[in-house]
């Protein structure tokens, strides 16, 4: 009987939701910068992911697989409205705050400023920056992400972090 | 010592779902993963509106045999397939809209009677809340552009015969909509309002009577 194996999954995928769904919220939100559609896209992360895994499909990595997920869900929203920039958000009169709360997301003009040094560079370079410190995720796991092979994820991650420290106007680091 | 990156990406944890949202989410999940649908029912789906019943089904009307497998099974089956809170809205107010093509085809065919039409208004009442409930303005803007198109059609259908059905009917669903805010409240204050509606949908009606008798010409 595979009631047993299927509880076992059950309880795997909500204590996966217990531990990944605010980072892939926060994950999600600093790509699309909408926190309502943030929250849609988690959902249907979690949807989509509980369909593959039902499926009979196997998962061995949780946390990248659910990365995995949203990662493809983002780039079709993009798709859609196609590639939004901030600054011509900000034209537009968009200013990146959180609409819920005490307007905590944004919480520091620096905040903000790192949004925007995200924004203004390229994509690739911009998910594994935001892979590797906002969400702490380790080289190996964002190229399970991604699809690519650790080290080339490695060197991105350098160059990314360099563009966003330049675009912040802070002094190289080799510590990074 | 932190360097001034490492602490922009410390601010940066603060964005987080509030509670709220964590555990409304985690309810949804659940209930997904307790359903035990997934891609058996998907299958199933594909099988039955594909082939047979469930698929010769989907144009069954109200006294039809096959109509409550289209309420009950089709639209159950797919309702429970249904995961993102804006699919699950706009699904819900594909039933409101399914419910009110029925009863302009019955009405269509002079064949909407009382009790018919008091159940189609009640289910559509129910679907237009939850409807309403999960969407945002868009589903509010599908729902009420369904409802004007449907009801004027019933009401046109329906001066011909002379009868007051449909235009009841109409009148109950706009009641269902206009009510929608107050539905918190007493039952009376409900029935009470229904019928000050019907009032002044007996002068409607025979406003619309008199058009349909100068246009229409049987």
């Amino acid at each position: 009987m595979t009631g047993n194996t299927s509880n076992k999954m059950e309880r795997a995928f909500l204590a996966a939701y217990d531990s990944y769904a605010d980072a892939l919220f926060r994950h999600i939100f600093f790509r699309v910068h909408d926190r309502e559609l943030a929250h849609d896209l988690l959902a249907d992360t979690f949807a989509r992911g509980w369909q593959y895994i039902e499926s009979g499909k196997h998962v061995d990595n949780m946390r990248a697989f659910l990365y995995k997920t949203a990662h493809n869900l983002v780039i079709d929203e993009y798709r859609k409205h196609h590639e939004q920039s901030l600054d011509a958000m900000a034209e537009d009169g968009f200013d990146p705050k959180d609409h819920v709360g005490e307007g905590a997301v944004y919480a520091g003009a620096e905040v903000k400023q790192f949004t925007m040094a995200l924004e203004r560079i390229p994509r690739e370079y911009r998910e594994v920056v935001l892979m590797r410190y906002v969400d702490d995720m380790s080289p190996e796991d964002i190229a399970l992400v991604l699809g690519e092979n650790a080290n080339t994820v490695s060197v991105r991650i350098h160059r990314g972090v360099a563009m966003v420290r330049k675009e912040l106007g802070l002094n190289e680091e080799e510590k990074l | 010592m932190k360097d001034k990156f490492e602490q922009i990406i410390e601010g940066t944890r603060q964005v987080s779902l509030t509670p709220r949202e964590k555990a409304d989410l985690r309810g949804e999940v659940e209930n997904m993963t307790r359903k035990r649908l997934g891609w058996p029912a998907y299958l199933a789906l594909v099988l039955l509106l594909g082939t047979g019943v469930s698929f010769a089904a989907e144009g069954a009307l109200p006294g039809d045999a096959l109509y409550a497998v289209k309420t009950s099974f089709n639209e159950n089956l797919r309702g429970s397939l249904t995961f993102s809170r804006e699919a699950r809205a706009n699904w819900q107010a594909r039933i409101v809209e399914r419910r009110l093509e029925e009863a302009a085809e019955l009405a269509l065919a002079g064949k909407l009677d009382a009790d018919t039409e008091a159940r189609l208004a009640s289910e559509l009442e129910e679907h237009a809340r939850e409807a309403r409930e999960l969407g945002d303005e868009k589903v509010d803007a599908r729902l009420s552009a369904a409802l004007s198109a449907h009801t004027d059609a019933i009401a046109s259908a329906d001066t011909g015969s002379g009868t007051s059905g449909a235009v009841m009917m109409s009148a109950k669903i706009e009641t269902g909509t206009a009510l929608e805010l107050e539905l918190d409240q007493q039952a009376g204050t409900l029935e009470a309002a229904i019928q000050e509606l019907e009032e002044d949908l007996k002068s409607e009606e025979a406003q619309i009577n008199a058009i349909g008798n100068t246009e229409i010409d049987f």
